[in-house]
């Protein structure tokens, strides 16, 4: 079962053009995200095709297109679509119902971590620092782990 | 079938991609270049998704000229002609004004003012965001329109530019959350901090209680913040709120630009005060102190006020 890539990505550009869609402002808020799913649903149903970097670009085009934030609705995008594909067996098989539920509960925590992440967003330049200190914790872990190792190794005789 | 295949995914794959994301969106708020030309040449495909969605309102509209009556057009053009040799009279004083005012300045400080050059843009789009304060127009980086630009009407300032493709460029109004400009207040000379709220009014906070302004009056762009030319329109005060306790009074108003009715509005391009600004700030500092004012220890920020300021209590 292999859908074309066309199609996918026909489809994908049809939902960013419901969602920039000009409506009055009070419709706006209750306008759905029409992009997030159709991400959800092709990697419900198509997974081997989109999976994680297909929602990534997905959502950084969405970033664009509304200027927002560059990043974060690819990574919000992302952590959806993972959660999606984690419970992908569980999801595939229940009834329509359950299944739009379990979707209005991501979104509940799409829109939370984003809602987080805008609060955060004035600092972000200090949030470069912190991702530098991620960045040394990867080079600085073989030389904690060598050591400690070692230690634990001495310390069994 | 696909069903029991698991696609679990790994957490390799989404711990780059995270990391990927939390970088982008730092190098966005610092405003790295490449970062900026990724969203410029991406904003060009979807600035074309915008225009081509907004497209049957500009055919609707084509259509609608078609049944206008005849009678009408006739009037219209001769009310515009009018209008038009009006506009033309009163032009010519201006340039006789303009010319004294660039002789004066001169004679002052060596800088004569020069009329931007504007551009005519027509709105094609309205890219959605929370609080509709957004909207693309058909000039581009083709048509040199930079981020920054100042963006105005025929009344007053509508905003700036936010981001230019290839295609067009999009525009913040100033009424939005996210924007902020420098004013001067009436004929008083002094400047103060004119933000958005997100709805039509304006805020201006931290304004000296002693300052004579009265509701009414016009707030005009100061120059100083670089990024509008001095002397345009921008608000009107509606209202003064007191804060007996502080010594300070808040203005609110309300922008004397047409936000709600928007179809072609005029892009500063090039504004010959801003970027000349720095490198003039140094010998006008020089040449005005002695002349003005006794050696005070403002900073280069207030200086181009200053004079304003005195020249406002002379004539109170």
């Amino acid at each position: 079962m292999t859908t074309s890539w066309f199609a996918i990505i026909l489809t994908s550009i049809a939902a960013l053009a419901l969602t920039l869609l000009p409506l009055p402002t009070t419709m706006q808020v209750h306008n759905p995200q029409w992009l997030l799913l159709t991400m959800i649903f092709w990697s419900l149903y198509r997974p081997a095709q989109a999976g994680l970097i297909y929602a990534w670009i997905a959502g950084l085009m969405l970033d664009v297109a509304t200027n927002g934030l560059l990043g974060l609705n690819a990574l919000l995008f992302t952590m959806t679509a993972f959660l999606v594909l984690s419970l992908r067996q569980r999801l595939g098989v229940a009834p329509l119902l359950s299944q739009a539920l379990l979707i209005a509960g991501f979104t509940l925590v799409y829109l939370m971590v984003g809602l987080w992440v805008e609060g955060v967003a004035t600092d972000l330049v200090s949030m470069a620092t912190y991702l530098s200190r991620a960045l040394s914790n990867l080079a600085a872990w073989p030389v904690v782990f060598f050591l400690l190792s070692r230690l634990a190794r001495i310390s069994e005789r | 079938m696909a069903l029991f295949d698991s696609h679990r995914p790994g957490f390799n794959l989404l711990l780059v991609l995270v990391v990927i994301s939390i970088a982008l969106m730092s190098l966005d708020r610092i405003g790295t270049r490449w970062v900026s030309q990724l969203d410029q040449g991406l904003g060009g495909a979807t600035d074309g998704i915008v225009k081509a969605i907004h497209q049957p309102v500009v055919m609707a509209r084509s259509v609608g000229q078609w049944f206008v009556e005849r009678r009408v057009l006739q009037a219209d053009v001769e009310r515009l002609r009018e209008e038009n040799i009006l506009l033309r009279g009163q032009m010519q004083q201006f340039v006789a004004l303009q010319r004294e005012v660039d002789e004066l300045r001169a004679m002052l400080d060596g800088k004569a003012s020069a009329i931007p050059s504007v551009l005519l843009a027509r709105r094609v789009g309205h890219p959605p965001s929370l609080q509709g304060n957004l909207f693309t127009i058909d000039r581009g980086h083709g048509d040199d329109v930079r981020p920054g630009d100042p963006v105005i009407d025929a009344h007053g300032v509508v905003g700036q530019i936010l981001r230019s493709t290839r295609s067009g460029a999009t525009v913040i109004q100033l009424t939005s959350r996210d924007h902020i400009l420098s004013i001067v207040l009436g004929d008083t000379g002094r400047t103060a901090l004119l933000r958005g709220t997100g709805n039509r009014q304006l805020i201006a906070e931290r304004v000296p209680e002693r300052t004579a302004i009265k509701p009414g009056d016009l707030l005009t762009t100061s120059g100083i913040d670089t990024a509008f030319p001095r002397g345009y329109p921008v608000a009107r005060v509606i209202a003064i709120e007191m804060d007996e306790a502080q010594g300070f009074i808040r203005l609110i108003a309300e922008p004397v630009a047409d936000l709600e009715r928007l179809d072609h509005v005029l892009v500063i391009t090039e504004a010959p005060d801003a970027p000349a600004a720095d490198t003039d700030a140094a010998s006008d500092e020089t040449l005005e102190r002695p002349i003005i004012t006794p050696p005070t220890d403002g900073n280069t920020v207030d200086e181009s006020a200053v004079p304003d300021a005195t020249g406002a209590t002379d004539d109170d």
